[in-house]
């Protein structure tokens, strides 16, 4: 499964450059007006030029928000339409003549997804730690340090250095699980689209419905476990994981069904 | 030996391959013959556990094709099939990581041979390129089976000699190697077998010089008797 892993790294390439690119640019374009911002406050943060350049640097900050946004939406349509492609295109000769499972092959596509997320996510969060204490020195306040801020959020919430990182720990497994969850319905809907309407005109859109109403079901399903209304604090870590636990659980039933679904389908019934 | 019992395929209400049984004996060149539209590549995706019988199985050597047996079966499709980043070079190092039979050697002196950059991106090739780095990466594996899917297609009349010349290289060693075209002239004096498809079904199979005997006409004749007639075989 590694080398199908790194064959979907070097396939997508490109893409993952471009991103990449994009988010380098924006970061050095960030560095650029937080220099140009710190300097202009430095002579004289009350002149035109410095207020200027304070606005320029919010807007460099809001461009990097909004490009984390961008590259989970890259990242989500390369995972979905790498498969599509694999399933519509020849090249699924090459991928499908091989002696490797059509478990793996899914798995590999899936792991791609995630190891990717994973690793802009790190990318950006990294960016970020960066930046933020840069962004208020460069406005002229006072950057008080990530432990500080740490230290705040736990007295704020009546939390212990364990309990606060476990839930932070907690809720990034649990929002990385439902997104590749619904990578995998994606699949699910691709597979399913190949399976009965091969070769038929508008089977592209009946993926795109299924993935919707494969979704749907998916979210009325989590209702029934998950209650809204039940009461989350921070300060209960313990209480605000039995109440994310079912989610976390029925996201990693439906990642497992929707797989063991896909490799079958494709064994027994996908022609390429 | 690969044995194909009573495989139907359809597609929707279209049978594409038609309660077709035949058995191959190891080492021999097969030509398959038919029409564009026969079922020819239906039959051979089948074989490589790219498709699935709808009806019927398909054994080699007793080992119903699936998982395990395409690592023993070599199959070259009509189309080009590769990344589009992939240079020629990229193609063999695919091969050589997913076929523990493939010899990167032999994959780069045939292309050598053929005049093919290596470095070359197949995407910019013509037609008859690809068709070499197809043939040269089929050829490269140690497969027990080798299927070529229209080998003679789309390619000038030197590079079709060069394929032919090709195939007589690598046939025999206990290898049997099934040549599916509609370019029945060039196959004529090569073959060990011949088997005609026509809508699907088995029209004739055998051995090429018992055919020929037995119908009085060579394979090429039989051939136009069969698709361009209409004509049955007489029994």
């Amino acid at each position: 499964m590694l080398k199908l892993i790194r064959y979907e790294f070097r396939k997508n390439r490109t893409l993952l450059l471009v991103v990449l690119g994009v988010i380098a640019a924006l970061e050095a374009y960030f560095l650029f007006r937080a220099h140009a911002s710190a300097r202009l406050n430095a002579i004289n943060n009350l002149s035109e030029a410095a207020n200027s350049a304070e606005v320029h640097l919010i807007v460099a900050m809001s461009l990097l928000v909004f490009a984390s946004f961008g590259t989970a939406l890259a990242v989500f349509i390369m995972g979905v339409a790498g498969y599509s492609r694999e399933l519509n295109q020849k090249t699924s000769y090459l991928v499908f003549m091989t002696p490797q499972s059509t478990l793996s092959i899914v798995g590999a596509k899936l792991l791609f997804t995630l190891i990717t997320g994973v690793g802009f996510a790190g990318l950006l969060a990294a960016f970020a730690a960066l930046d933020f204490p840069m962004m208020l020195d460069s406005l002229g306040r006072e950057w008080v340090g990530y432990y500080n801020m740490l230290d705040w959020f736990m007295t704020e919430n009546d939390l212990n250095l364990t309990g606060a990182l476990m839930t932070i720990a907690f809720f990034v497994c649990v929002v990385f699980l439902s997104i590749i969850a619904t990578v995998s319905i994606a699949y699910l809907a691709i597979t399913l689209s190949a399976t009965f309407m091969r070769g038929r005109k508008g089977h592209a859109l009946v993926s795109v419905l299924l993935f919707l109403l494969l979704s749907w079901g998916n979210s009325r399903l989590t209702s029934l476990f998950f209650n809204a209304d039940s009461y989350l604090s921070l300060s209960d870590a313990a209480g605000l994981m039995r109440v994310l636990t079912p989610q976390l659980l029925l996201d990693a039933a439906i990642l497992a069904l929707s797989v063991l679904a896909c490799a079958w389908m494709l064994k027994k019934r996908v022609d390429l | 030996m690969l044995e194909i019992n009573h495989v139907t395929k359809r597609y929707g209400r279209k049978n594409a391959v038609d309660d077709l049984s035949l058995r191959l004996e190891s080492g021999r060149l097969v030509a398959l013959l038919g029409p564009n539209g026969s079922g020819k590549t239906t039959l051979m995706k089948m074989i490589a556990a790219l498709a699935s019988p709808t009806a019927g199985s398909i054994t080699l050597d007793g080992v119903p094709v699936g998982l395990k047996t395409k690592a023993q079966v070599a199959y070259m499709p009509t189309e080009a099939y590769f990344f589009g980043y992939m240079s020629a070079r990229d193609a063999g190092k695919y091969y050589r990581d997913f076929f523990s039979d493939f010899d990167m050697d032999k994959y780069l002196a045939a292309l050598e041979r053929e005049h093919l950059d290596p470095k070359g991106k197949i995407r910019t090739m013509s037609s008859g390129m690809v068709a070499k780095v197809k043939l040269a990466l089929t050829f490269a594996r140690g497969s027990r089976l080798v299927m070529l899917d229209e080998p003679l297609n789309g390619i000038d009349i030197v590079a079709r000699e060069r394929t032919l010349e090709a195939i007589q290289e690598n046939r025999g060693e206990g290898r049997t190697m099934i040549v599916s075209s509609h370019l029945v002239d060039e196959l004529e004096t090569m073959i060990d077998d011949a088997v005609f498809i026509k809508d699907g079904a088995l029209v004739a199979a055998g051995d090429a010089k018992a055919l020929r005997e037995k119908h009085g006409m060579s394979i090429v004749d039989m051939y136009m008797k069969i698709y361009g007639e209409g004509a049955a075989l007489n029994a």
